[in-house]
């Protein structure tokens, strides 16, 4: 057999190949199990030792690229938030187009099924440009003014009850939780906020950041972490929700098989070609 | 049919022009696609930030609370569009003075506590096999990066050496995380595609 011709496959037939190998676990799960990692636990128990009624900033810093692998951590801390009666303060910083409509989207699917009511349980107050640092200087100890008094679609935060219990993450806020695919990241957010107050933060991010996240996670200044679609399903899995996290996690594996394998037949062509030559 | 199927149909479809250039590069579907997104994404980023941001600072503070002292970080701002104006260009750089000058300054003042915080952790008890690896893997991409020093013999040469090696596998890592990433984010487009839209997947 020709050995070197592996190394010249069509690339849209290994399109089609991994297509194929993500959609048939999807008509048909083949149920393959998910160990849960260290630092999704992590992530859960910042959240569950917090005190009921506890207030909680979710960031969801995302925009359409990355928004498959992080909406359904925004889904699951809201249902872990709202089990433990929780107040969510949310922000979208990263995209203005989709960031604050996913993170509404999300949040108040599983706010009605919980029956948690949008300005008095949570509030989204949406995107602001340039966050890092000037808005994240602000929020510190005015949030209101921070966010030039509206929320995510203009309405005046004085009108909303949460508002006038959460006027600043200094005094009144006990845990940040971001997503994050680029700026502001765990760096800024670390810090211009965490870090100067005192607060955990946590949280999760696309596995394109990954490795470049570890040494805030080895410091322990990031308690914990949810790394991608996996992480997310980690997470689901903790909280016994099932959502698109888990739901996803077949094809995923599957998928990496098959990159796995096209990567050993490639490896296989070069070294016969090398030999050859 | 709903706002949300409506919106659904729209994103399979949006998608599978997207995905067109897979099979033909860059062909109409694709580009129309692209032009789609670019030009609702800036027509929104317009109006959400008058929305928002613009809106409340000029009628509210401003107008309705009189504090037009807003109008001296206004200005310094609008000052970056003299960029358009032939031999006025200079004057843009006043914005960019101050933009980068305060975000030096102000990330220079909060920083060493949590830049330390991760050089304190790295100095770790060499009690188990990972401890080891990491304190090794440490000292060695130091040295790799130690570009003023001679690296042609001893302990710099090898320990460069695997400090390289170290470095591959990091970026090994990285790229296999990428790939992962990105499979997820098709998972999530096939989701929209047989899920959302045809309901063909529960």
């Amino acid at each position: 057999m020709n050995w070197q011709k592996l190394q010249w496959i069509d690339v849209r037939i290994l399109y089609v190949i991994i297509l194929l190998c993500l959609l048939i676990p999807m008509f048909k799960p083949i149920g393959l199990p998910v160990s849960i990692s260290e630092n999704t636990r992590k992530v859960f128990e910042a959240i569950e030792s917090l005190p009921d009624g506890s207030v909680i900033w979710v960031s969801h810093d995302t925009g359409p690229g990355n928004a498959p692998e992080l909406n359904p951590m925004i889904s699951a801390v809201a249902r872990q938030a709202f089990r433990k009666n929780c107040k969510i303060i949310a922000t979208s910083f990263f995209n203005e187009m989709v960031g604050p409509a996913l993170t509404q989207e999300y949040i108040e699917s599983v706010a009605k099924e919980m029956g948690k009511e949008y300005g008095v349980d949570w509030i989204n107050l949406g995107y602001r440009v340039n966050a890092s640092p000037a808005i994240l200087q602000l929020l510190i100890d005015d949030i209101n003014k921070a966010m030039s008094g509206v929320d995510w679609k203009g309405e005046p935060l004085d009108k909303f009850p949460i508002m006038k219990e959460v006027k600043s993450i200094r005094n009144d806020v006990d845990l940040i939780f971001v997503t994050t695919v680029g700026t502001p990241g765990y760096g800024d957010w670390m810090t211009y906020v965490a870090e100067p107050l005192g607060k955990p933060l946590t949280g999760g991010a696309s596995l394109t950041m990954y490795s470049g996240l570890q040494q805030y996670i080895r410091s322990g200044q990031l308690k914990g972490f949810l790394g991608g679609l996996r992480g997310a399903a980690e997470y689901e899995q903790l909280l016994k929700a099932p959502g698109k996290g888990l739901a996803g996690m077949d094809a995923q594996s599957l998928g990496h098989l098959t990159v796995i394998i096209f990567l050993i037949l490639g490896n296989i062509g070069y070294f016969a070609s090398r030999k050859k030559a | 049919m709903t706002l949300e199927q409506w919106g659904n149909i729209t994103a399979t479809i949006c998608i599978i022009m997207a995905w067109s250039y897979l099979y033909k590069g860059e062909n109409p579907l694709y580009t129309f696609a692209e032009h789609i997104l670019v030009a609702i994404a800036t027509a929104y980023g317009i109006a959400y930030t008058w929305e928002t941001q613009l809106k409340p600072r000029v009628m509210t503070d401003m107008v309705k609370n009189g504090k037009w002292s807003l109008l001296i970080p206004a200005i310094i701002g609008i000052l970056i569009y003299a960029w358009f104006f032939k031999g006025y260009e200079w004057i843009a750089r006043l914005t960019m003075a101050f933009w980068i000058g305060h975000g030096a300054g102000y990330a220079l003042a909060f920083n060493p506590p949590v830049f330390l915080k991760q050089v304190f952790d790295s100095f770790i008890r060499l009690n188990s096999f990972n401890n080891i690896v990491y304190f090794l893997v440490v000292i060695t991409a130091l040295m790799y990066f130690a570009f003023t020093l001679r690296k042609d013999r001893g302990i710099l040469k090898y320990g460069s050496q695997f400090g390289r090696y170290a470095l591959m596998v990091a970026f090994g890592s990285a790229y296999g995380s990428i790939t992962m990433a990105y499979l997820s984010l098709i998972i999530g487009q096939l989701q929209i595609i047989f899920k959302d839209t045809l309901h063909l997947v529960k």
